[in-house]
């Protein structure tokens, strides 16, 4: 069976399955792929984008005066900033639970610190 | 064009600098307050820190305030061994705190029978001769089980 044999076994298959398509499904299919053909523009307005880039400006307005590039910045900053606060926060509180306890437990400090108590407690365990 | 493209570079650099640096929680960490603006409950259970607490950095300061706050809920004794042990405790280097929050979790993962026998092993431990404590002291601990080994430097707290 050489290649052409197989497409057209394919095509026919493909065109006896499209037959059997609900309308509403065909609707979809149909709205999909004007969405898919608006989207081929979309390249042109990144070329115009970098081209923009390029000259610094954009449909006449300097690049930097487009408040959206500053919003985006500040939003990005803020935003990893925020986590970086949440996250001192979460150690903080961590090691306040662990620290108070230590010093609310029966063991004094120095038994957590005492190494040859650690190397005994090791040794008797079963 | 050019000064667009230096503008946006610097703009990125100030970003990524406000990202990396170590100190960026500083801004944004809740301020630390000195020890004459605490409240004074607060100045009160915290009184074996008073002398050092202006110099203590602002994360540590957060951390006695949130032990502060939890201290009306604990009961008399745990009460009286907080303020037993929070002179010697902030006293310690930031490398002991560390070495003793690691065995605390270590011994926490012990199974609860195990657990309550610990305070009566110190007690039978430090019945030991000196010696057999020296000798026990010197050897290498091997990793507790179940525990990963300290990574980084340890947190200053």
């Amino acid at each position: 069976m050489n290649e052409a044999e197989i497409a057209r076994k394919i095509t026919g298959y493909l065109d006896k399955g499209a037959d059997g398509l609900k309308s509403g499904t065909l609707y979809r299919l149909q709205l999909a792929r004007q969405d898919a053909l608006a989207r081929l523009a979309e390249p042109k307005q990144v070329a115009e984008l970098a081209a923009a880039g390029a000259r610094g400006t954009l449909g006449g307005r300097h690049v930097l005066a487009d408040a959206r590039i500053w919003i985006g910045v500040l939003l990005l900053v803020g935003g990893v900033l925020y986590y970086q606060h949440w996250q001192s926060v979460q150690q903080v509180r961590e090691i306040e639970e662990t620290d108070a306890a230590i010093l609310t437990s029966e063991l004094p400090i120095e038994a957590y610190l005492d190494r040859g108590f650690q190397n005994w407690l090791k040794r008797s365990e079963p | 064009m050019a000064q667009a493209l230096r503008a946006l570079i610097c703009l990125a650099a100030i970003a990524a600098a406000c990202i990396s640096a170590p100190g960026v929680a500083g801004p944004l960490t809740p301020r630390a307050p000195a020890w004459s603006e605490l409240s004074a409950a607060d100045q009160q259970t915290l009184a074996p820190l008073a002398p050092d607490w202006d110099q203590l950095d602002p994360q540590r300061r957060q951390k006695w305030l949130g032990i502060a706050k939890r201290y009306p809920s604990l009961g008399p004794t745990e009460q009286q061994r907080v303020q037993q042990q929070m002179r010697a405790w902030a006293e310690l280097t930031p490398a002991q705190r560390q070495a003793a929050r690691e065995q605390y979790k270590t011994l926490k993962k012990l199974p609860p029978e195990q657990r309550q026998d610990v305070v009566q092993k110190w007690q039978e431990y430090q019945q030991l001769p000196p010696e057999t404590r020296r000798e026990l002291s010197a050897r290498t601990p091997a990793p507790p089980a179940g525990s990963k080994p300290a990574q980084g430097a340890a947190q200053p707290h």
